[in-house]
């Protein structure tokens, strides 16, 4: 069955400074100071621990909002819920296709034409050659582009290249569909379209998982809600409850600009 | 508690791999495409670097055989040939070291297998070879010695160069992404590697008490078996030995090393 279980996730990021970035620096600067250091504490550099102790379990129907303040973990959450980063300690299981639309462009090449713009992508996001093939039509029909698709995407302007990227990148239906903040796109007459379409893709994925500091957003993709704080899952509940409880606590952060993270 | 995480990470390592396989299509695109951008920036694209190489290479050949009193028809295929190689092997090694410094913008976003990328970097330096390989058929022909080329044992060499090149690509793209000044070291040892390997002169000409220069050089024992085919020749049979010797030496180390840091590559990105 299609679905995410995380159990007892902790991120913690390296902070590398320059003095540990470099080979060189790392050999010869060695010093006691820092061995002493190491032995007392058992940690060699500094770490920022980006998620503490995550317990989530995803299933079918699942509409999940993540919701909290800038550091909170919300995008280091989604990247563990995708497998970028394979956690510190604790597992992660996943069953299904994981897609998550943070940058629609990657993996695009601004010399190529759009239709080789069109099956690199697809391939990038794990299509064979010939399923990124068959996107082609819809892609089409989407981006009315029409012989623009011919020529190198690098003579596009801003907003076709977005459109080119956003119809690709909102053609395959993934299992598990992860997303930073909404995409969206163009012009005010291609917002409307591409809105559409990225809510008849919601409609059909099985799992949606949201970051998102936009409050309309939230409570119309999401009904559960995640509340996270300095790495931790504080709170889960309806997404409304959440975002009543994230918001109550925003309004003390104004008065008391939020202390440095770790 | 400890042996039970390495066999597990063992396992992951293991299915990263034939993850990876199984994705050729995303590494053999990928690395195409890194190939046809040239292309589509000039018609002629990668040919200029073919090209370029022709041009230094002849032109080298035939300083180089008055400099060693060479006749050219012999030193011109020997000298093509080890540039060739060589440059070859010193791309993928510099190369190599951004395996995952380049790639940090997928790597960032989902979960691809890391092995891909290592054999993404592989791949576009065969297409580059294959490219140069002309060359070499070109000067074999004009010197009148492609009938003499030994085809199977100059794919069996390659073969086990392609091999040994994969591991050495993982295993200074991972150490690059922790250490940013290890392409920079690098580049300046391969620089150095152009003179100490016989690439424009020959094993024979150096004195007895130099010949390790050639003997532990790793670069000498892969440029032998690649090249020696090629002329017509037999390679020796302690090029053979140290070159797959050396091959599960790195066989080791790669599983090693990612054993280790294999899950921490993107957090270094």
């Amino acid at each position: 069955m299609v679905g995410i279980n995380l159990r007892g996730v902790d991120v913690d990021f390296p902070v590398f400074t320059s003095r540990s970035r470099g080979l060189l620096n790392t050999l010869l600067r060695y010093d006691k100071q820092e061995q002493r250091r190491v032995e007392a504490t058992g940690l060699s550099g500094i770490q920022v621990h980006a998620l503490r102790d995550v317990n989530l379990e995803l299933k079918p129907g699942d509409r999940v909002g993540l919701v909290g303040r800038n550091g909170a973990g919300k995008t280091t959450l989604l990247k563990v819920l995708s497998g970028v980063y394979e956690p510190t300690a604790g597992y992660v299981q996943t069953q299904g296709r994981v897609s998550s639309l943070t940058d629609i462009m990657l993996g695009m090449d601004m010399d190529a034409t759009g239709y080789d713009n069109i099956v690199l992508r697809g391939i990038v996001m794990g299509l064979s050659r010939k399923q990124a093939l068959a996107m082609i039509p819809e892609v089409e029909e989407f981006t009315n582009l029409s012989e623009y698709l011919q020529i190198p995407v690098r003579a596009y302007s801003q907003g076709m290249l977005l459109r080119l990227a956003f119809a690709v990148s909102t053609t395959i239906t993934p299992d598990i569909l992860l997303m930073d903040e909404m995409i969206g796109t163009g012009d005010a007459q291609f917002i409307k379209k591409s809105q559409d379409r990225i809510s008849r893709l919601i409609d059909r994925v099985p799992i949606l998982v949201i970051a998102s500091h936009n409050e309309s957003i939230l409570n119309k993709f999401c009904d559960t809600g995640l509340l996270l704080e300095e790495g931790r899952i504080i709170h889960r509940g309806p997404i409304q409850e959440c975002l009543a409880l994230h918001l109550g606590s925003g309004q003390d952060d104004q008065a008391n600009p939020a202390a440095p993270e770790q | 508690m400890q042996t039970i995480e390495n066999r597990t990470q063992l396992a992951l390592l293991q299915n990263d791999v034939l993850q990876s396989f199984r994705k050729w299509q995303f590494w053999g695109f990928l690395g195409w495409n890194d190939i046809a951008k040239q292309y589509r920036r000039s018609f002629i694209g990668p040919v200029w670097i073919t090209l370029n190489s022709a041009i230094f290479i002849v032109a080298f050949g035939l300083v180089g055989a008055q400099l060693f009193k060479f006749s050219v028809e012999d030193y011109l295929p020997y000298f093509c040939a080890g540039q060739i190689f060589f440059s070859f092997m010193s791309s993928l090694i510099n190369e190599g070291c951004d395996t995952y410094i380049n790639a940090h913008t997928f790597l960032k976003q989902t979960a691809y297998p890391k092995f891909a990328f290592v054999l993404r970097v592989v791949w576009r330096n065969l297409l580059l070879l294959g490219h140069n390989l002309a060359v070499i058929i070109a000067v074999l022909l004009w010197a009148g010695r492609l009938s003499q080329v030994q085809w199977l044992p100059f794919l069996a060499g390659l073969l086990v160069t392609i091999l040994a090149a994969c591991f050495v690509v993982a295993i200074f793209g991972a150490i690059a992404a922790r250490y940013r000044d290890v392409p920079m070291m690098v580049a300046s040892i391969m620089q150095v590697s152009f003179f100490v390997t016989p690439v424009m002169w020959r094993p024979d000409q150096l004195t007895e008490r130099a010949q390790w220069l050639v003997h532990l050089n790793p670069l000498a024992c892969y440029l032998e078996i690649l090249r020696q085919p090629l002329l017509g020749l037999a390679a020796s049979q302690q090029a053979w030995l140290t070159a797959v010797g050396l091959l599960a030496v790195l066989c080791v180390a790669f599983i090693l090393l990612y054993r280790q840091v294999r899950r921490r590559i993107v957090y270094w990105l």
